[in-house]
């Protein structure tokens, strides 16, 4: 035979009285969970070009300025026409 | 589904469907182990709020090693524990320096576990947070010892030590009110 256990039968009285929370509080978490993944979002979106940011300034060079010496360098150089591919 | 199998849709999909799984199942006994604890509905309210965000930006650490009620009571108590120690602004029993060594525990369980359910919870309700919380952990929802030292991060003779300290305060003052 099953020994008693007040413990439980209190905990089942404290739940047959109180019953749920209050409906809004399962809204409340839901909405901080959303803000929360949002922000989550944006920290995946954006914290990698930050940090690649603050490492180009740490190094002293950047993508902007590679990419624009690599275009000055094709700009210098002159469109390959000659009479073979006219 | 299991608790694991809703913890591993919730956690690849970010489904709310798979949140709402664990909230319906232990919402109510969170709620009402908050009531217990701190005694007031309101409170307890918000401390469910905030338990359950919790346990969802957590739920990646939950390591499987015991079951997901377990994990999330142990949010729950000390959340709650948190919470008293912040009003009153004091140091509880919790933090005592508890001797690590064997104990012997000579209270009979029976003798608290089949207490009449009133005097329980009058009795209970005279003891610190700490001591109820270790006895709602240890008889209400049959947590090992090792759930529970690994909840409180203490050693296991330090629980015992706790848990037989808790048992001699709820007989004194049970004594002490039905000495009938």
């Amino acid at each position: 035979m099953e020994r008693r256990n007040s413990f439980e039968e209190l905990e089942a009285e404290t739940i047959r009285r109180y019953g749920s929370p209050p409906g809004e509080i399962s809204n409340n978490i839901r909405r901080n969970i959303r803000v929360f993944h949002l922000f989550g979002d944006l920290i995946d979106l954006f914290f990698p070009k930050v940090l690649r940011m603050f490492a180009s300034m740490a190094s002293g060079s950047s993508d902007q300025h590679n990419s624009k010496d690599h275009r000055t360098q094709n700009h210098s150089k002159p469109p390959n026409i000659s009479n073979e591919n006219l | 589904m299991s608790d694991e199998e809703i913890v591993q849709q919730y956690l690849s999909t970010q489904k709310e469907v798979y949140f709402d799984l664990l909230y319906n199942k232990y919402s109510n006994k969170v709620y009402a182990k908050c009531i217990s604890l701190l005694k007031n509905e309101v409170d307890a309210s918000d401390a469910v709020q905030e338990i359950f965000i919790k346990i969802v930006l957590t739920l990646a650490r939950f390591s499987g090693r015991s079951k997901l009620s377990t994990w999330i009571y142990a949010i729950s108590y000390n959340y709650c524990i948190d919470q008293v120690r912040k009003k009153k602004k004091n140091r509880l029993v919790y933090d005592e320096k508890i001797e690590d060594r064997d104990v012997i525990d000579d209270v009979d369980d029976s003798v608290i576990k089949e207490t009449n359910v009133k005097r329980l919870k009058e009795v209970l309700d005279e003891l610190n947070i700490m001591d109820k919380s270790i006895l709602l952990m240890k008889y209400q929802d049959n947590m090992s010892i090792q759930d529970i030292s690994e909840s409180f991060n203490k050693s296991e003779s330090a629980v015992k030590m706790q848990i037989k300290r808790a048992k001699e305060k709820y007989i004194k003052i049970y004594s002490e009110k039905y000495s009938d």
